[in-house]
């Protein structure tokens, strides 16, 4: 009987990791891929792994724990000697870029829905993370980064891990991480819930997401604006990094490159004011820890799914929630100047860009210069 | 044309004409953005966001140290895009000008800026001015973007009716500000008289017509700068309707002349007076 117990309890925890393994993780990370799907071990005659013949259908079915399908998809290696063995000089851009069966994340998106963070640039249009840049991060302090990723560009891997990570997108101070300890690491490392419901205890929910599954959902689910919620960490648990305090986590890891662009003069109690805490003595806007309702919020701003503020609770709430820097900005970019979230006070916005004007950004929260409602974006 | 067109092409002038009457000015609505007067994030490398290139961050995250500085920037004359009200001007100024004092304060003007407050002729509020104190710089729908309690105590609210036949779109002042373009209806004085009372000396928005000690006939027959008066019942001036207001004797900003006062012939405060009256 006894033996009996043990190999139920062995059968039920095998059983169980592919589920906790989905509810911690992200795609990328642990089971999910296998090393040849970025890297070539061998770089073999004409790179070809299989029959000779190019690879050219992607996974679609996830296995856990590994995938049988295609292992050697994006592509066959052209040639040896690429950097890290990768199949591909832009590795990411295989499975990123203007395809449907992973995030598209390059441009505008290939895919009808509005994701959280945008798409990256290429080029000179639009505004946000510009891959391939060399130009010092604005806000750079010249303090906490040395360089970016191997080339000295920016890079895909700048910010997330290509192997993963527990963090929300797998983010990681990833090419950073020489120059921060590994005391700092907790706190520019967003965490992250998938769940059915608003957690306050971590930086970021994905609603749904601990149902949801890589490779057959549909991907708004997983990585629309709508499936992301920020949470406003309670009082008293805020965490600092580089003098600066916030209350989520992915504003200190938008300060790990752009530190001149976060935080107060260093020395105040709350980190973003000049010292006496009033609203006029803020060095810069504060993200993560003022509250909006703090201040009068415009009444003619009516759609509050536009604007992705840092909740303290499962709803948005201007008197408890506080904005932050993806309040303002897409992650990655769009077509707006700095990436900048032009919401639609009156509808709900079908574009990355938002259906209103710069005015709008700031009158959400800013009352001043006329009431939204009458037409005055 | 048929009568429903004809309908609705009245509806809509009179709703312009509404318009004109209280909609705001220059600042308001889709003029103008947050960050043409502020930082958001302040420096980067430890350049100065503001415009007089001093590196250190000002209050409410202005471009310049002070709302004074800030406004001026662009109100000095330096911007010919911009009404200047800084003495001295090369273009009309329907307010009058501040004079460069150096932040020193005269009796030739409002007292901008002064070191301590200080309790307004007539007034009970004791207050330091700045621009700010009378105007919203981020707009209103009031005329000049005037605040309707620039005392800020809870008084009830006062907006001035003007209509205008041009608006400011951020390159006309001259055109704007211009005497001509302005015809005071409503609220003049009562907007004074937040910070300064209720008048005790000349009476106020009292027809110049049938009155006792003004005499018509000279105001209908000025050959000098007209003062302005209010028209509450027309935009004709010299019309029936015509009454005086705190303007009609001072610049809102200031003037040459001590109390701001309107010299009509350039030399003394007697062709004012005589402007209404014939003594």
């Amino acid at each position: 009987m006894r033996k009996l117990t043990v190999i139920l309890t062995a059968l039920l925890a095998i059983a169980a990791l592919p589920l906790l393994a989905q509810t911690a993780s992200n795609y990328h990370y642990q089971e999910n891929m296998n090393c040849s799907d970025c890297h070539s071990m061998h770089a073999s005659a004409h790179n070809n792994l299989t029959d000779g013949s190019a690879i050219t259908t992607p996974n679609t079915t996830i296995t856990s724990p590994n995938r049988t399908i295609n292992p050697y998809y994006p592509a066959p290696n052209p040639g040896p000697g690429r950097s890290y063995l990768l199949k591909n000089d832009d590795v990411c851009e295989t499975c990123h870029k203007d395809q449907n069966f992973a995030p598209d994340v390059y441009g505008d998106n290939v895919n009808a829905y509005v994701r959280s963070a945008g798409g990256v640039r290429e080029d000179a249009t639009g505004g946000g993370h510009r891959i391939g840049s060399t130009v010092r991060p604005p806000g750079y302090d010249g303090t906490n980064i040395g360089n970016y990723f191997s080339t000295g560009e920016l890079e895909c891997v700048s910010c997330h891990s290509p192997h993963g990570s527990a963090n929300f997108r797998n983010l990681v101070p990833y090419a950073m991480r020489l120059a921060i300890t590994s005391a700092q690491v907790g706190n520019v490392s967003p965490s992250m819930a998938k769940a059915a419901a608003f957690d306050g205890t971590k930086d970021v929910t994905i609603l749904g997401g601990n149902t949801y599954t890589f490779g057959s959902g549909n991907m708004q689910n997983y990585y629309g604006r709508g499936s992301v919620v920020y949470s406003r960490l309670a009082d008293g648990s805020e965490v600092n990094f580089n003098g600066s305090k916030s209350s989520n986590r992915m504003d200190q890891f938008c300060g790990v490159c752009h530190g001149e662009f976060h935080g107060g003069d260093k020395t105040a109690a709350d980190r973003v004011s000049n010292g006496n805490g009033a609203s006029s003595a803020f060095v810069r806007h504060p993200t993560g820890l003022v509250k909006i309702g703090s201040f009068t919020v415009n009444s003619g701003f009516t759609v509050a799914s536009n604007l992705k503020v840092y909740q303290a609770g499962a709803t948005a709430t201007a008197a408890t929630d506080s904005p932050g820097c993806l309040t303002c900005h897409k992650a990655h970019g769009n077509n707006n100047p700095f990436a900048l979230i032009f919401p639609s006070p009156t509808a709900a916005d079908t574009t990355e860009e938002g259906g209103g004007t710069y005015k709008t950004l700031c009158k959400s929260c800013h009352p001043m210069g006329g009431d939204l409602a009458a037409g005055h974006w | 044309m048929p009568r429903s067109s004809v309908a609705i092409f009245f509806i809509t002038l009179t709703l312009l004409h509404a318009r004109a009457a209280s909609a705001g000015d220059w600042h308001y609505g889709s003029s103008m953005v947050c960050s043409d007067c502020h930082t958001q994030h302040n420096s980067s490398g430890g350049q100065p966001m503001r415009t007089d290139n001093d590196p250190t961050p000002a209050p409410m995250l202005l471009l310049r140290g002070t709302t004074i500085e800030l406004c001026l920037s662009c109100h000095d004359g330096s911007n010919p895009n911009a009404p200047d009200v800084l003495s001295p001007v090369t273009q009309t100024t329907a307010g009058g000008t501040f004079p460069a004092s150096g932040g020193t304060t005269t009796d030739h003007a409002h007292h901008l800026g002064a070191p301590a407050p200080e309790l307004p002729p007539g007034g009970s509020t004791a207050m330091i001015l700045s621009c700010t104190t009378c105007h919203d710089p981020h707009g209103n729908e009031n005329y000049r973007n005037l605040r309707p309690d620039p005392t800020r105590t809870g008084l009830i609210p006062v907006s001035i009716i003007a209509n205008q036949t041009v608006h400011a779109d951020g390159t006309n002042p001259n055109q704007v500000y211009a005497p001509s373009n302005i015809r005071y209806k409503t609220g003049v004085s009562k907007w004074c008289g937040q910070c300064h009372g209720d008048p005790t000396h000349h009476s106020v928005d009292q027809k110049i017509f049938g009155s006792a000690i003004a005499d018509y006939s000279v105001w209908s027959n000025v050959s000098l700068p007209r003062v302005p008066v209010s028209t509450p019942a027309d935009d004709t001036i010299p019309s029936t309707d015509d009454e005086v207001n705190c303007l009609s004797c001072h610049k809102a900003h200031g003037s040459d002349n001590r109390k701001s006062t309107i010299y009509a012939d350039g030399v003394s405060i007697d062709s004012t007076c005589q402007e209404c009256h014939n003594q």
